[in-house]
């Protein structure tokens, strides 16, 4: 269970105030699949961020499953982004000295997880995504929607209960692009997955639970409200 | 596959760009290696001359005045030179005031051995009745009394107790042999008594079969002189070139102290460059890793999003720098250490030409200079890598992650 409460974020470039997210208040259940759409600079990635933990608010607050989890020091937030949260980005992010088991087990360096078992999920998540047989290959040596897909079994790894996809798709083809949003579908469906979409692509939006639309920081579409 | 540990990922970091990593492993290496050099050389003539001084037992050496360097060196690179006051000088210092115990010694020209088997050596006569810094370092003996015609001789000379030898035309006894000091005075020398070595000048003067050993009676080239317990060297300094003309009263203390001076002015300016460069190399080091951490901010970032807390990431950081200084201080000291090894003859003969006195710091000593170098090799990185690392750590994930979108 996700909640937000009056989330926003003014960043402040030179003396000029830019109020990127203005008084957002979200509630997303558990298993829920959530889609957003918007505007490039409607406040998309920043919200997001705020969600996962990676940029403090300006003001308001985010519960993740009851925890204000801005009110947690580094340590304790490190530990839920590394444990609930699984982030897939819009670029490729993964880290090019390691091969593709070593990106999706790359999670667990960071947390008490055996090793061993990691090793094995890790396995088992790039099946799922279809790529065992390129577990040694570099990031190089992938294609991009090969890179996206282990970039979604490292999001996987550690069974978060959420899923924070920001324009996860936006750099694939049609066909690819596709793909990826069945697998979304799928996993939502069978690891009872929280998902936070953002995406371009209203028709893939449209296959989500819920579609929220945004607009200069607002939520101006939510069909729960 | 191996175990993916942040170390595993540092490793894997230094790979990426292999000749930085390379340069800076070369850089770290040739600073360790010199400071690692430096500090072995003036261990070893800090022994040296500390052996010298001590086995001597003595706190003062006297000599004829315009000789000081010569007795010095005498004493320090074992290559007694000729020069002579008469021997009445003894009696004259023994009688001063807080001197304890005095012994003459005279150094003989050293080139002329045309027999014996014995290799180039040296020639000391000294007193059996007084002697107080021979006898102490005694090894091996013959089971009787130290008789006239008794030699006792180094630890670098091939020979032992109970064998005979000739000094220029002299046959004589070896009584005994020295312990090992690393020092050719004491090492690479014939301890003959005093009088027998006057007595084979005289023959020497009548026998023209053998070589000439130009020494008179009652010549002598130094006297070695114990102070009391309660008087301070350097008083009995003054005290005895006062009352004894014509002398030069050496503390031998100072010795070491000359020497010091002498090869800190030498080997100084290498311990001087070597931190120099540790100083150099941890700019450098600073100014890399300040690259490399603006290189990988998204990836940085990244690691911050998939749950790497800021410990983790400055952990990251400085382990990169400290394997790569690793690396620089094991090459550094490895190959300092093998270039000892093989030249460890040449050195040493090269010292002693420099009328410095060279002894090899025992393996425990080898030892602890090779960590201080690898600590300092290591400290490099950590001190390099410090301020990099923690402006890594500063930034939000969110803001690493965009960095240069
Ligand atoms: N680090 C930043 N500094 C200043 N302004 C920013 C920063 N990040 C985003 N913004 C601004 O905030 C607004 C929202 O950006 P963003 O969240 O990236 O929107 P979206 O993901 O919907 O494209 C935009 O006007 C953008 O220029
Ligand atoms: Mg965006």
């Amino acid at each position: 269970m996700i909640v937000t409460e009056n989330l926003t974020k003014i960043y402040r470039v030179g003396d000029r105030d830019i109020e990127a997210v203005i008084d957002v208040g979200l509630r997303i259940s558990d298993n829920e699949f959530v889609s957003i759409v918007g505007h490039s600079g409607s406040g998309k990635t920043t919200l997001l961020s705020m969600i996962g933990g990676l940029t403090r608010p300006t003001k308001g607050k985010v519960f993740v499953d009851g925890i204000d989890i801005w009110s947690l020091g580094d340590k304790e937030l490190s530990k839920l982004r590394n444990e609930k949260i699984g982030f897939i980005f819009q670029f490729s992010s993964l880290i090019p000295t390691l091969t593709a088991l070593e990106n999706v087990m790359l999670p667990a360096t960071f947390s008490q997880n055996k090793k061993k078992e990691v090793a094995i999920r890790a396995e088992e998540m790039l099946d799922l995504v279809e790529l065992s047989h390129r577990i040694d290959s570099y990031p190089s040596q992938l294609s991009g929607g090969e890179q996206r897909r282990v970039a979604i079994a490292r999001a996987l790894v550690n069974k978060p209960k959420i899923i924070l996809a920001d324009e996860p798709t936006g750099d694939l083809d049609h066909e690819t692009e596709k793909d990826v949003i069945d697998l979304f579908l799928k996993i939502n469906k069978e690891f009872n997955t929280t998902f936070l979409l953002v995406t371009h692509n209203i028709e893939l939006a449209m296959k989500a639970d819920r579609k929220l639309v945004m607009d200069q920081g607002k939520i101006i579409e939510d069909p729960n409200d | 596959m191996e175990k993916l540990s942040l170390t595993y990922v540092a490793r894997k970091n230094i790979k990426r760009k292999l000749f930085r990593s390379i340069a800076l492993i070369l850089a770290v290496g040739i600073a360790t290696g010199a400071l690692f050099s430096s500090i072995l050389i003036m261990k070893s003539v800090e022994r040296g001359s500390k052996t010298a001084v001590s086995m001597l037992g003595a706190d003062l050496m006297v000599a004829p005045t315009g000789y000081e360097a010569a007795a010095r060196s005498s004493l320090l690179a074992g290559e007694p030179q000729t020069f002579y006051m008469d021997r009445s000088i003894e009696e004259k210092i023994a009688k001063i005031d807080g001197v304890e115990k005095t012994s003459s010694q005279v150094y003989a020209e050293t080139s002329s051995y045309p027999c014996c088997g014995f290799r180039k050596s040296f020639l000391v006569g000294f007193d059996p009745k007084t002697d107080f810094t021979v006898m102490p370092w005694l090894n091996k003996k013959l089971d009787r009394p130290f008789g006239g015609n008794d030699v006792i001789i180094g630890s670098e000379i091939p020979a032992y107790p109970g064998f005979t030898t000739y000094v220029h035309g002299h046959e004589l006894t070896i009584w005994g042999t020295l312990h090992r000091t690393g020092l050719k005075y004491f090492d690479n020398t014939i301890f003959i008594p005093i009088e027998t070595l006057y007595k084979i000048a005289e023959e020497t003067r009548l026998n023209s079969n053998v070589a000439p050993l130009e020494i008179n009676r009652n010549q002598i080239s130094v006297v070695l002189v114990k102070g009391e317990e309660k008087v301070r060297p350097d008083v009995l300094e003054v005290r005895i070139e006062g009352r004894v003309p014509g002398v030069i009263a050496i503390p031998v203390e100072s010795v070491v102290h000359t020497v010091k001076i002498q090869v800190s002015s030498l080997f100084g300016s290498l311990f001087i460059l070597s931190a120099v460069l540790w100083v150099a190399n941890t700019l450098m080091i600073s100014a890399i890793f300040s690259t490399i951490v603006s290189e990988r901010q998204r990836e940085l970032g990244i690691l911050r999003a998939i749950g790497a807390d800021r410990n983790a990431v400055f952990r990251l950081i400085i382990l990169e720098a400290v394997i790569l200084t690793s690396i620089g201080g094991i090459l550094g000291i490895a190959s300092g250490q093998l270039i000892f090894l093989a030249f460890k003859n040449s050195i040493t003969s090269s010292f002693t030409s420099l009328k410095i006195p060279y002894i090899w710091p025992s393996a425990v000593n080898i030892l602890m200079i090779s960590l201080l170098s690898f600590i300092s090799a290591v400290s490099m990185g950590v001190f390099g890598a410090i301020y990099p690392a923690f402006n890594s750590t500063k930034m939000e994930p969110y803001l690493a992650i965009r960095a240069g979108e």
